[in-house]
């Protein structure tokens, strides 16, 4: 008899959801689905308003990513308006797009994720969290904390809010750096470095002591995608996107964001609000991608700055050159690219027009469209708007990273759940490593969705008929 | 943007327009794992949030609690803060949650009347623990 098991909540996500587990009628793993059961409504709510109130409205999707959305949204503005930001105001979104890289970046690996690696995945599920860590790895608590921190000073210093912030507008950028702010941030680079590195610490020394287990978990071929620039470094704040394959051939490179729609689709799936999107020219399923920390090391061809270039250097090593498939790298790459995030801001700080007033461009709307792209934490981030002649919005397309993550985080439940669940009587291990591989990915559904509220996770397995046979509740 | 929902910063910039010299206003959407450093400096730190239900305004003292905790950086209780400061800071803060109950929640930027109302009271309440004249158990 087939039998079902369903993950409910996934706890250490931003935001929750749903896991179903189908057990054939040999108690092994059928099939594995990630339910998202909240509705994506931002869409349709933001048609209405008039396309420049866009950089303030959007960031208030996500108190994670922020400027995310608002990078994308005054650049798809900015393409309505034809206006080429100024020099400084270009760098000062950078400076607070690094910002918001770093925060979101600590916060899930020192304290959504570290707990596996430091406290191990059978430990006491009521502490295998940030108060368990806490508790045995004060230090390590405290120095997550403060890096998310710096990130999250960033934004302060250059806009005097942390989250939600307002300074990215269309054309350019509010506020002028002041040199105090300036002198305030550079202070930070060193312990911001220190930190990076020791979580880099944290992985090896648990890849050295579960080397199988990394390279097995949730590893599957799909495509991958990121923003590269002219060279082929990673570029988090503005360039072109790259396709390469689970081998690392090159699909396409050099592709314009806002021609988007030609390389992307997307195709609803009957249990999720979030839709499955994929690589045109392949098809369907093929044409699966991942975004984010992983896709993004494994499209590049070199890191922007010294530190991040050689532990870029390691991360290649490990494949061989080859891309990294296993979901568990998403980590490695993620501390990875925090190093590079630090050294990219220190230079910023360090360029000679940081402090420039120059910062803003005024224009109008000259056309009826525009697609905005960049990286956000968590992935390639598209905005794209059709406005009317008067500028207000008929068409808002927010393609969001975690959905396009959503077919691989579907399939790496399934791996990991065929590799670790036996039977209906789900061990806590087990649960957490099918949870793991949903966390791997830094699924953020209260942005993909827009949902409002908490919403709690739950586990089913279910029998070949759909009956329940076991639900686990969580949050 | 979310009518009532903004009674906090609304009783926040009150207090703060007083210009108390023993006082710090801090405004935030919600409530930061990051504060922490900061909170572990002063003798008593007060969250005020709009709550969507319950009585018209609850104040009280929060200590770690028995619940569970779910991390997320979207949501962090009072009792999550606590706990993190204790273990984290090695210290106890002396921490209480006022939570005014809103009337509205639907997009908009205007506040109820009688939730302002009841934030004048939830005022009254923290002025007097400003000045030590409550004691909560």
């Amino acid at each position: 008899m087939d039998k079902k098991i369903t993950i409910s909540p996934v706890t250490r996500i931003e935001g929750h959801a749903k896991i179903t587990i189908q057990l054939g009628e040999d108690g092994q793993v059928k099939d594995a689905l990630f339910h998202v059961n909240e509705f994506r409504g931002f869409e349709k709510f933001c048609e209405g308003r008039v396309y420049t109130e866009m950089p303030s409205i959007t960031p208030r999707i996500c108190g994670i990513c922020p400027v995310s959305h608002a990078v994308s949204s005054a650049k798809a503005c900015e393409m309505i308006m034809k206006v080429q930001v100024p020099y400084t105001g270009t760098l000062l979104r950078r400076l607070i797009h690094l910002g918001q890289m770093i925060s979101s970046h600590a916060l899930s690996f020192f304290h959504l994720s570290s707990p596996d690696f430091l406290l191990g995945w059978d430990s006491d599920p009521t502490t295998r969290n940030i108060v368990g860590l806490a508790e045995k790895f004060p230090d390590i608590a405290k120095r997550g904390i403060r890096l998310r921190k710096f990130g999250q000073e960033i934004s302060e210093r250059l806009t005097g809010k942390k989250v939600h912030i307002m300074g990215i507008i269309a054309g350019g950028f509010s506020y002028p750096l002041e040199e105090a702010n300036r002198k305030a941030l550079l202070e930070w680079i060193p312990e911001a470095l220190e930190t990076t590195k020791i979580g880099i610490d944290i992985f090896k020394k648990y890849y050295a002591q579960n080397k199988k287990e990394v390279e097995s978990f949730a590893n599957f071929e799909t495509l991958h995608l990121g923003t590269v620039g002219p060279d082929g470094e990673l570029e988090l704040y503005d360039g072109k996107l790259r396709y390469v394959d689970a081998h690392g051939k090159m699909l396409a490179d050099q592709l314009d964001p806002k021609n988007y729609l030609d390389f992307i689709a997307e195709r609803p799936i009957a249990w999720s609000y979030l839709k499955y999107p994929y690589y045109k020219p392949a098809g369907y399923p093929q044409g699966f991608y991942r975004v984010g920390p992983l896709a993004r090391l494994n499209v590049a061809s070199k890191m922007k700055t010294p530190l991040a270039q050689a532990e870029f250097k390691n991360y290649k090593d490990l494949g061989r050159g080859k891309p990294l498939n296993g979901s568990f790298y998403f980590h490695y790459a993620r501390l990875i690219e925090t190093l590079g995030c630090i050294e990219e801001a220190r230079d910023i700080l360090n360029d000679p027009k940081i402090l420039s007033t120059e910062i803003q461009a005024v224009a109008s709307r000259n056309q009826s469209e525009g697609v905005g792209c960049s990286e956000a934490p968590r992935g390639t981030l598209f905005h794209h708007y059709k406005t009317d002649d008067n500028g207000v919005l008929t068409k808002v397309n927010l393609l969001i990273a975690t959905g396009q993550n959503n077919p691989a985080m579907n399939r790496s439940v399934l791996e990991v759940a065929k590799q670790y669940v036996k039977g209906s009587d789900v061990k806590e291990g087990a649960l957490n490593r099918v949870e793991a591989a949903i966390r791997c990915y830094d699924p953020c559904l209260s942005c993909s969705t827009h949902a409002i509220g908490a919403m709690p996770l739950i586990v089913e397995i279910h029998d070949h008929q759909g009956r329940i046979l076991n639900s686990i509740k969580r949050g | 943007m979310r009518s009532d929902d903004g009674i906090g910063i609304y009783v926040a910039q009150k207090i703060a327009a007083e210009n108390n010299p023993n006082v710090k206003v801090c405004v935030s959407h919600q409530l930061h794992i990051e504060m922490l450093e900061e909170a572990v400096l002063y003798d008593k730190v007060i969250l005020v949030d709009a709550a969507a239900g319950g009585e018209e305004v609850v104040f009280r003292k929060v200590d770690a609690g028995s619940k569970a905790y779910v991390a997320s950086s979207h949501h962090l209780s009072p009792e999550l803060f606590f706990n993190l400061a204790e273990k984290i800071y090695r210290k106890n803060i002396n921490l209480y949650a006022c939570s005014i109950k809103g009337e509205s929640f639907e997009l908009g930027n205007t506040i109820s009347p009688i939730v302002y109302t009841r934030a004048e009271k939830s005022i009254d309440l923290i002025h007097s623990l400003i000045n030590k004249d409550l004691v909560y158990a």
